[in-house]
């Protein structure tokens, strides 16, 4: 399986989560914040928040639209939803493997 | 304030995303975790100000920040207990455990932060009391310790005409007044643990009213023992919140490899 990278050092998380929560369409950063922060119960700093926004730009992951009243959206990529597609996919993977060694050792 | 954390980052960070920022930091109150969060941001923008070609691992982002939060929280707590039992029970020179004890507050002050993330945004005032009056007083706790550390059993004054044992006296006793409302506002929060919420605000209140009823914990064993245990559950809490945050973990984990379930 070919999966791109998305190569953001501690940022990796934070990035994810923001993938995820675009994968449905695009958001502003609050709406991002409160998305991620709902799906995962726990907090996402807005200095995190942009930190990790800037390298997925950067990466080409996503793309910033016109600002409306000052918020400004981004929506995934064509690229950041193949990237999103194998991180998750691996995930799936990794969780699959871990659950089956799992009911082997209790076996 | 907002103003003020925008002006941390790079001129060409705030060209670009300043506006947008703004907004966001505007929509809700900000908290000390965010502050503090918004500052790491701002450092990682400045170690890579140019083309935002931000290394990896440059900076430790909200994760990082949790974990030091918790791990503070939970060593610092055991670090306190340990240098405040060995240097009030220790003949001898106490120096040592009293700085132990001064690395058990710094400990807790990062968990201070760290924890601080977990708070309501309902009850921005609360949350900032919370955070503010605990941090106050473990820094003069801190200050007070290291008066004793260099001033051994004088009672000479350290800092004006207070001695270092006033000044660590009204540190801990901030620290402890400030620590109730921690925990009254994680209580609040409901994403820590309740019971690690509830000890830290019930032992904080304990202590305080055992220091002010003219208790003399050194006047028979188990005025000791009461005055020990309701300060190492006060430690305790802070330890069971600690752990309750790096509990939580990462929820998801990144980097697996592909095609790791057919390893």
């Amino acid at each position: 399986m070919s999966e791109p990278n998305l190569e953001l050092g501690r940022f990796a998380e934070p990035g994810l989560l923001i993938l995820v929560s675009l994968s449905d369409g695009p958001k502003h950063g609050y709406a991002i914040m409160t998305d991620v922060e709902a799906g995962t119960g726990r907090p996402l700093g807005p200095g995190t928040l942009y930190a990790a926004l800037a390298r997925l730009e950067e990466r080409g992951l996503i793309e910033a639209l016109e600002p409306v009243d000052r918020r400004r959206p981004y929506r995934l990529t064509a690229i950041g939803a193949t990237a999103l597609k194998g991180q998750l996919a691996g995930l799936e993977a990794f969780a699959r493997l871990g659950l089956r060694r799992l009911d082997a050792g209790r076996s | 304030m907002i103003g003020l954390l925008l002006a941390m980052y790079p001129a060409t960070w705030q060209r670009r995303y300043a506006e947008e920022f703004r907004a966001v930091l505007e929509s809700r109150p900000l908290g000390p975790f965010d502050v503090a969060d918004v500052l790491l941001g701002a450092l990682d923008a400045r170690l890579a100000p140019r083309r935002y070609s931000y290394p990896a691992g440059l900076t430790g982002g909200h994760q990082m920040m949790l974990r030091i939060g918790g791990l503070g929280a939970v060593v610092g707590g055991i670090l306190f207990f340990l240098g405040i039992a060995a240097a009030s029970g220790l003949g001898g020179s106490d120096t040592p455990w009293i700085l132990v004890g001064a690395l058990g507050t710094l400990g807790i002050l990062a968990g201070l932060i760290g924890l601080s993330a977990f708070q309501a945004y309902r009850d921005p005032k609360l949350a900032w009391a919370a955070f503010a009056i605990p941090a106050i007083g473990a820094f003069v706790t801190i200050v007070g310790m290291l008066g004793m550390a260099v001033m051994g059993d004088s009672e000479d004054p350290f800092i004006g005409s207070w001695n270092a044992w006033w000044i660590w006296a009204v540190g801990l006793l901030t620290t402890l007044v400030g620590s109730i409302l921690f925990g009254i506002a994680t209580l609040r929060a409901a994403v820590l643990s309740r019971r690690g919420a509830q000890a830290l605000t019930w032992s904080a209140g304990v202590v305080i009213i055992l220091a002010f009823s003219g208790f003399d914990p050194g006047s028979s064993a188990l005025g000791g023992l009461v005055e020990g245990g309701a300060l190492g559950a006060f430690c305790l809490s802070w330890v069971a919140l600690g752990a309750s945050a790096l509990r939580r973990g990462p929820i998801v984990a990144i980097g697996a490899a592909p095609g790791a379930a057919g390893a």
